[in-house]
């Protein structure tokens, strides 16, 4: 005897989504959209710090998306390849976009009499000389290196989003590692977090190996 | 060791959320790819309101102003807790609160309006010498000839109520000519009473899709139900359906609420005494459309399945396809499911007493003992 109906399970749900966008239904896109837009801004942040333009590169995102959705066979979740996507995006994005010589950004004002507020400004400082210091990095090794030390994502999970080997991703977070200590040591505030912070991450990509 | 926490990201706001969606799907639909609008973060939504219905009326303007073909760049409106009117070339459309339109160009210069939720109701004047008129809500395409219709999306289809003139309604793999005091409902035939018949929609809260009273409820509206008493209705339908079956045609016997008018229609519009044999052929995809919907819905939305189900179960079981049969007891599985073993058991009960030779019934059984 078998049962009357069978569970949908999240990847028959997944995949009816995506052809119901491929069939250009603009309610299941925007249902797609709106499921995912956050997580691929989370992404974009991380990688290119408080100063991108993550809102248009949210959009490139999207859009690449729903042109490559035809593509999408189904071999990762669908969220991560969305991810891999966003990632793509904010690679070309910082390969063709240098740095500026002098960075500004605007910050929330911090009342001073805000508890913790000494440190959240120091946070923020130290967050922004980070940013200062991967604009310099090859794209590469900054995406796997926010994602990894910054996200505290695991490093097989940023290697399935770079679509790269473990190997190589253990290979980029390890040079960039390398880099942004070697210019973090000669600035105090980042000293600091980077003894302790650094420390971690070397613990976790241990256990990660 | 000290669990590291990922620095945390600002959240992205609601209206940055919109602006991106504005220019993506606009860019989707062909516009050229620009920057996403600089507007004040926090305005009311009032703001936004008035700003949409801004554009689509300047939109409108310039449209008629060129003549009587639009651009093949779409205009979108959303409206919230109020509808909005708009006036375009030979037609004026008044969206429904909480509904969505696009407005753009199509093949020969027709005008397409998209629903994506919601209700529009389109005034059209006569198109003989105009460029046609398409309403378009996932797979019913609705071709005006020179009317007032309403389109009510139900998920991917619609449902098309004209109140004069004649619209041509293309769905899936059929295509109907609906006329004045007709409405259209995908896998259903045209049922005729006049639409304005329907007056208890328009004592329906704002929010809420006007009702079709004759017809049975579509799915979208089904699944939209307060969930309230949603297991006493299970029950009722569920005892209903018995007596159907057992050839009562009392629909509010023993059991059964007085709040079920709406179940009497149903019953109604589902008997299949003068029904002919497409037409029950029709009626029964519909059923499968509204089974498989509470099916998709089982993860994300078990009330909403449940309410379907329910409402599935109170056909009368000749006539369906034993879709009653396997809605009942899909509604005991579910309610398993989710633990809550006294209402599965109420519910394989009432399938043992209405199908107890039924496809389930072992099964029912089993889940019953388990529930015990």
């Amino acid at each position: 005897m078998i049962l009357a109906v069978q569970p949908l399970t999240a990847e028959d749900a997944a995949r009816d989504l995506v052809r119901r966008c491929v069939d250009g239904d603009r309610a299941a896109q925007t249902r797609l959209f709106r499921e995912e837009v956050r997580r691929v801004h989370g992404l974009l942040y991380r990688v290119l710090g408080p100063s991108g333009p993550h809102e248009d590169l949210i959009q490139e995102t999207f859009l690449r998306v729903f042109r490559s959705l035809p593509q999408f066979r189904g071999d990762a979740q669908l969220s991560t390849w969305i991810g891999g996507i966003a990632l793509n995006v904010a690679y070309g994005h910082l390969r063709s976009n240098p740095p500026p010589a002098v960075r500004l950004e605007l910050v929330p004002d911090t009342r001073a009499d805000e508890p913790a507020g000494e440190q959240l400004v120091a946070a923020r400082e130290g967050l922004r000389r980070v940013y200062q210091i991967l604009d310099r990095l090859d794209p590469r090794l900054r995406i796997a290196f926010t994602l990894h030390a910054i996200d505290g994502r695991p490093l097989r999970e940023v290697a399935e989003l770079m679509g790269a080997s473990l190997v190589a991703t253990k290979a980029r977070v390890w040079r960039a590692r390398r880099e942004v200590d070697k210019r973090a040591q000669r600035d105090p505030l980042l000293r600091s977090y980077l003894e302790e912070g650094l420390a971690e991450a070397s613990d976790d990509s241990g256990e990660a190996a | 060791m000290k669990k590291r926490t990922p620095t945390p990201v600002p959240p992205l706001g609601d209206a940055a959320i919109s602006r991106i969606e504005r220019g993506l799907f606009a860019a989707l639909d062909g516009r050229p790819l620009t920057a996403a609008p600089v507007a004040p973060r926090r305005r009311g939504l009032v703001f936004v309101a008035v700003g949409a219905a801004a554009a689509v009326a300047l939109f409108a303007v310039r449209e008629v102003k060129r003549g009587d073909t639009l651009a093949t760049r779409p205009t979108q409106i959303s409206t919230t807790t109020s509808g909005s009117r708009i006036a375009i070339a030979g037609a004026t459309l008044e969206v429904a609160p909480y509904s969505a339109v696009s407005v753009g160009g199509g093949r020969d210069g027709a005008v397409v309006v998209a629903l994506e939720r919601g209700t529009v109701t389109c005034e059209v004047e006569p198109r003989s010498k105009r460029a046609p008129f398409v309403v378009e809500a996932g797979a019913t395409h609705v071709t005006v000839i020179g009317t007032r219709f309403s389109v009510h999306r139900i998920g991917e289809h619609a449902s098309v109520s004209v109140e004069h003139g004649l619209v041509e309604v293309a769905d899936t793999d059929m295509t109907e000519l609906v006329h004045a005091g007709e409405r259209f409902v995908p896998g259903q035939p045209i049922t005729r009473e006049p639409v304005a018949s329907e007056t208890p929609a328009a004592a329906a809260p704002a929010d809420e899709p006007p009702a079709p009273a004759p017809v049975r409820a579509p799915a979208a509206e089904v699944a939209a139900r307060p969930a309230a008493h949603v297991r006493q209705r299970h029950l009722a339908l569920a005892e209903a359906g018995t007596s159907h079956s057992e050839g009562s045609t009392a629909a509010t016997s023993e059991g059964a609420p007085e709040e079920r008018p709406d179940t009497a229609a149903e019953a109604a519009v589902l008997a299949p005494a003068e029904a002919s044999a497409a037409q029950l052929a029709a009626r029964s995809r519909s059923v499968q459309v509204l089974f498989e919907l509470a099916a998709q819905l089982e993860i994300r939305d078990p009330e909403a399945a449940l309410r379907i189900y329910g409402e599935l179960a109170a056909a009368p079981s000749p006539s369906d396809g034993g879709w009653a049969a396997s809605s009942l007891f899909a509604a005991a599985r579910l309610e398993a499911e989710r633990g809550h073993a006294a209402q599965s058991a109420d519910l394989c009960e009432a399938y043992l007493r209405r199908f107890p030779l039924g496809p389930n019934a072992d099964d029912a059984r089993t889940l019953l003992s388990r529930a015990r």
